[in-house]
């Protein structure tokens, strides 16, 4: 429930927004009530004068203000309907922005390292998932329970001004229902909401697995045998479906049939006090009437509690999600003007017992220098650059910039310093200046063109139409693996840091264009320091000296 | 600077506008398709919402003789309690019906999504590698679990409330017809024909739908864009501004998406405006009618009773098209999820069809390659030239050659992940295509590039291999492979969860449980695609020693697609594509 909390707080920035759409919510329940109501209550006083009338008796009736409350309730009510739909339309856009700022906020401070994981496609999408499920917190939840709440005691209140007796038995018909129904949902759905959270997320997980494994799986026949268990894992999680379904459809049956119960014993109750004549027949009517429209602020509670389920537990894994993650231990050391980078008897494993990434390793790369790592393609490299920058601590020793240990340095800063390839060029769905720009935020276009020479692209933006505004869609689509690392190298190069670090930057690339590429980067780079790590030292640019990174440590090749 | 990537406007300038209708009848008929086993329970579904909602009109009249037995006719107690005995009746059987109804939906909410999910699934997974190679594994995934699950309320939802918003108020306005024939035709006036305002109400809700589908899915789209590469932006000091960016691209959606709301909400607050006026005028009507202010048609023969009980159902006529207008946007999620799963339903398996008797050959084969050609889709042939050639059995053969020229492709065609498009190939003397389904892959084993792991334990994976191998085998094959060297630092040894919830393992570490799932086989006929391309010395030090362990057996038949040969000194044969081709 805590969890819960911080959002009702983060949702409370929207107060006003969401107390309008509350408020036009309840507006159209009261136009509902008052529209049948007053109808109710306005044929039946017309029938009893008419009766009078035709039986020669006198009696004067005002019906035009009636008439005219009834046609004003009637468009009250569509109008109130259209407004509440906008206005809650907007506090949910609303608050969906600000769940996404928030998010983003709370993860800034994590370290560069720990953000990567967000690459991963599950990951990704649970945090859709989530913020989506806890949209629905105020528009499911909150707006209709405080719809109901308020709608129920001033109903009940105005119908006990009218006849008190009919609003007792009403109330002791619905008070039950409103109480017990929503938590009675809300207690048998949490469970399976949990669980059907995590059967989705399994679900997915075995489909991305299976789908990728294709080749596996069907040379070792293994097909049918995942497809029954996808099969018996799909229905856990329908059945778990199923069995919300059936609890809230007898959930939403009780509602209603405890509505339709009230207006019974009103009716009853009624029958009684006009027969008793404490109460005339026009007002007994209005109440019954008044009563069916009442019960319908009843009928979306059981929705909201089971929905309330869902959305505590996608709360608890978004706070989790944020507060994961040690955040980077950042000092507020000015940056030293002396940029040598040195490695003092540095350490660093993944977990223990594994090869050590780094074992007591010391480098000193002076500034504009260049220096060359051969080392294990695959794992261990783009942490080594990591903890070369300060992203990840090492175990023993210490990365120092000068004479100042990079984890002294403010995050921001220190990012400052470096100017990192890694293996994933991540592009964005913006133009491509605005991708090239990330490097360096005020470069003019002579610049870009020539960072995108640098990395032998500029004929591909010449054949372009659109030049350097071509937009590149999602995660830089509609370029090639190559082209793609390529644009990642040239900003990259842009940006204005003392410490190039780049990870096999010509991977994948032809002999040809690799060339090119080279002299690029040898000419950007210029006077900065330079480290390449890659496993082949024929595809470096021009380096001063190359290592050799073995079992961890370094040593000279 | 507040958006440091620019904002989306430039990329989409305007949302589409709202367009009605246009969906492909291909898609509407493979919906159709999907729907046939469930008929008989939506219609079930249809029929007790229908009776329940018909039930509307016992109530009315119950209660509007009840008010007009205790005002008018001022009759005994005892025949009071019998309208009131039988209005309970009739609300308890009302409550019911409604239940009965819910969980005959949930029913066929379950079962069309459990059909269709299974139809897709096999589907998808006879595509193979090569079918799915093409596609991402991500909005495959999507399209087989929330694509399909939108079908389920399109089912057990939509398309029982259509029934019953033809039939409830069909007879509601039959009863107000025997009541009072102009009241009736208030009623249908005010909708001057159901299909008409359906239509009215379809499309609107329809292009709400479209457009907020529109926005958040461009919005999401922008979010996960920049939370994806969150690192990147850290990295480059623009953690700040790419959350103004997220809160500015924010806000411009949603003015442009209320843009097109407050235009499209108008739609069904027509409908509302209607249903509301139209109880309002008959209200007014009957009132009139009774003070005998009025004597038009039939007014005068209005009483109490039938005023009172024409009223209550004015707003039970429009509800059912209500309900029908919230549940519209279930079908145009079906009919987005249709207009995705009917083409991936319709794509043919590029699998080797394989329909003959023959089991799995005896021991290490032969693999004969007769004028060969292959393509993938509509690209052109693989091979420049039609490719022949002989593997021995028990040998060990390389393919080398550059990148893309065929290699992958001839591994594809001998397990018959790729149909070849012309030539024959023999297993064992035998054409691939008169094996019997699953025979062949009794004892072959593959090995690619990048091994994929399955969510799960070490162990789990390597019996991935042979569901019914002993601990000891299974040990055997992950001393063999090299992986015990690690998993006995991890906690839990081979039961460490692997995969995105468990241990990153290495690329090297991930391929030595995948060579440990190939070896716990005994395959004899082990096909290896790049197997050591980019492997750290410690794990291809391993894998070399097991391939070749294996080869030294000599009852295996093995194939190895290779950029570095030099790595397999013992090979029996070098097949290079491009001396085969030139």
């Amino acid at each position: 429930m805590g969890d819960l909390r911080f959002f009702l707080v983060l949702l409370g920035r929207r107060r006003w927004w969401l107390a309008a759409g509350t408020a036009l919510m309840l507006l159209t329940a009261a136009a509902g009530f008052g529209l049948l109501a007053l109808s109710g209550w306005f044929i039946t006083a017309t029938g009893l004068m008419g009766l009078t009338l035709a039986a020669g008796g006198a009696m004067t009736l005002d019906i035009y203000r009636p008439g005219a409350g009834i046609r004003f309730f009637a468009v009250s009510r569509a109008v109130a309907r259209y407004g509440e739909r906008l206005v809650n339309h907007e506090a949910v856009f609303r608050i969906l922005a600000d769940l996404r700022t928030w998010l983003f906020r709370a993860l800034l401070p994590q370290s560069r390292a720990h953000l990567s994981r967000f690459r991963d496609g599950e990951l990704l999408n649970r945090v859709t998932t989530d913020i989506n499920t806890l949209d629905h917190l105020y528009l499911r939840v909150i707006g209709p329970t405080v719809t109901a709440v308020l709608a129920l005691c001033l109903g009940l209140a105005f119908i006990a001004w009218l006849s008190p007796p009919q609003a007792i038995a009403a109330l002791l018909v619905l008070l039950p229902a409103a109480l017990l129904v929503p938590w009675l949902t809300y207690r048998a759905g949490r469970p399976l909401a949990a669980a059907g959270a995590e059967t989705a997320s399994s679900l997915r997980q075995q489909v991305i697995g299976d789908l990728q494994a294709q080749a596996e799986l069907h040379a070792f026949g293994a097909v049918p045998r995942r497809l029954n268990e996808l099969e018996a894992l799909d229905h856990k999680y329908t059945g778990d479906e199923q069995r919300l379904l059936q609890q809230r459809s007898l959930a939403e049956s009780g509602v209603r049939l405890a509505t339709l119960l009230a207006l019974w014993a009103g009716l009853v109750v009624g029958v009684i006090t006009v027969a008793s004549g404490s109460v005339s027949g026009p007002v007994m009517v209005a109440v019954v009437l008044g009563l069916l429209a009442l019960g319908e602020v009843l009928t979306p509670l059981p929705l909201a509690y089971q929905m309330l389920g869902r959305v505590s537990w996608s709360a608890g894994r978004l706070r989790g999600l944020a507060d994961s993650g040690q955040p980077v231990s950042a000092g507020n050391a000015a940056v030293p003007g002396d940029k040598t980078l040195i490695l003092q008897g540095v350490s660093f494993s993944h977990r223990p017992g594994q090869t050590p990434c780094l074992h007591n390793a010391s480098l000193t790369l002076k500034p504009g220098e260049r220096i060359g790592i051969v080392g294990p393609s695959g794992a261990g490299k783009s942490t080594m650059l990591s903890v070369l920058m300060g992203d990840l601590d090492p175990e023993h020793g210490d990365v120092l910039l000068g004479d100042t240990p990079l984890r002294q340095i403010s995050d921001d800063q220190r990012q400052a310093c470096f100017a990192l390839l890694d293996q994933r060029a991540t592009l964005f769905s913006a133009s491509l200046a605005a991708n090239l720009r990330l490097g360096r935020p005020a470069a003019d276009e002579d610049e870009l063109m020539d960072a995108l020479a640098a990395v032998d692209l500029t004929s591909m933006v010449q054949r372009s139409a659109e030049g350097l505004s071509t937009w590149l869609g999602e995660a830089g689509s509609g370029l090639s693996g190559g082209q793609r690392r390529r644009l990642a190298l040239a900003r990259t190069l842009l940006k204005p840091a003392a410490i190039v670090l780049l990870d096999e930057p010509t991977e994948g690339l032809d002999g040809t264009t690799e060339r090119r590429v080279l002299r690029g980067i040898d000419r950007l780079v210029g006077e900065r320091s330079l480290i390449v790590i890659g496993h082949d030292p024929s595809r470096f640019p021009r380096m001063d000296r190359l290592l050799r990174l073995s079992e961890g440590r370094l040593s000279p090749l | 600077m507040s958006a440091p990537l620019g904002t989306e406007t430039e990329a989409d300038a305007s949302l589409d506008p709202p367009r009605a209708g246009g969906v492909d009848p291909a898609v509407s008929g493979w919906l159709r398709e999907q729907l046939a086993p469930v008929r008989r329970g939506i219609r079930r579904t249809a029929l007790l919402g229908t009776l329940g909602g018909w039930l509307v009109i016992p109530q009315a009249g119950l209660i509007a003789a009840t008010v007009s037995g205790v005002l008018v006719t001022e009759q005994e107690p005892g025949h009071l309690a019998l309208l009131l005995g039988l209005l309970l009746l009739v609300l308890l059987l009302r409550g019911v019906c409604e239940w009965r109804r819910d969980r005959l939906a949930a029913g066929v909410f379950t079962d069309i999504r459990q059909r269709t999910r299974s139809t897709v699934a096999r589907h998808l997974y006879s595509l193979g590698p090569v079918g799915v190679g093409q596609a991402q594994s991500g909005p495959l995934a999507s399209a087989l679990l929330e694509q399909v699950d939108s079908l389920g309320d399109y089912a057990a939802r939509y398309q029982p409330q259509l029934m019953q918003a033809v039939m409830v108020p069909l007879g509601i306005v039959a009863t107000v017809f025997m009541l009072d024939w102009l009241a009736g035709l208030l009623l249908l006036l005010s909708a001057p024909l159901i299909p008409l305002f359906m239509a009215l109400v379809g499309m609107g809700a329809a292009a709400v739908n479209r457009s907020q589908f529109q926005a958040l899915a461009r919005l999401s789209g922008h979010f996960l864009d920049r939370l994806q590469g969150l690192a990147v932006l850290k990295h480059y000091g623009l953690g700040d501004a790419a959350t103004r960016d997220i809160a500015a691209s924010s806000d411009d959606y949603r003015r442009r998406t209320m843009a097109v709301l407050r235009v499209a909400f108008l739609s069904s607050a027509v409908l509302e405006f209607f249903s509301a006026v139209a109880v309002a005028m008959i209200a007014i009507y009957i009132g009139l009618g009774l003070l005998g202010f009025q004597q038009i048609g039939p007014a005068g023969a209005l009483t109490l009773y039938s005023g009172l009980f024409i009223l209550l159902l004015a707003p039970e006529f429009f509800a059912p098209l209500r309900d029908l207008g919230q549940r519209y946007h279930d079908r145009a999620a079906a009919m987005g999820a249709a207009s995705e799963l009917a083409p991936l339903l319709a794509k043919p398996s590029p699998m080797a069809v394989r329909s003959g008797y023959h089991g799995s050959p005896p021991a290490a084969p032969t693999i004969e390659l007769e004028a060969v050609q292959a393509c993938y889709g509509d690209s052109p042939p693989v091979f420049p030239q039609p490719v022949n050639l002989s593997i021995a059995a028990g040998s060990t053969t390389l393919l080398t050659g550059t990148s893309g020229c065929g290699k992958s492709t001839l591994l594809f065609l001998a397990t018959g992940f790729l149909k070849s498009t012309a030539g024959t190939i023999t297993i064992d003397g035998v054409p691939l295509q008169d094996y019997a389904p699953g025979a062949l892959e009794r004892g072959t084993a593959w090995l690619g590039q990048t091994p994929h792991l399955l969510p799960g334990s070490i162990r789990d994976n390597i019996l991935l291999g042979l569901p019914d191998a002993s601990e000891d085998a299974v040990r055997n094959a992950a001393e063999a492979a090299g992986v015990l060297r690690f998993a006995d630092h991890l906690p839990g040894g081979l039961d460490c969860l692997v995969g995105e919830r468990g241990h990153g393992l290495s690329g090297g570490e991930a391929q030595r449980v995948a060579l440990a799932r190939a070896l716990i086989r005994r395959p004899n006929l082990l096909l290896l695609d790049e197997p050591t391309a980019s492997l750290d010395p410690e794990s291809r030090r391993y894998l070399l020693a097991a391939i070749q362990q294996r080869a030294s057996a000599g009852d295996c038949t093995i194939v190895i697609a290779t950029h570095q040969p030099d790595q397999f000194p013992w090979a029996d044969q070098r097949i290079s594509l491009e001396s085969q081709n030139g």
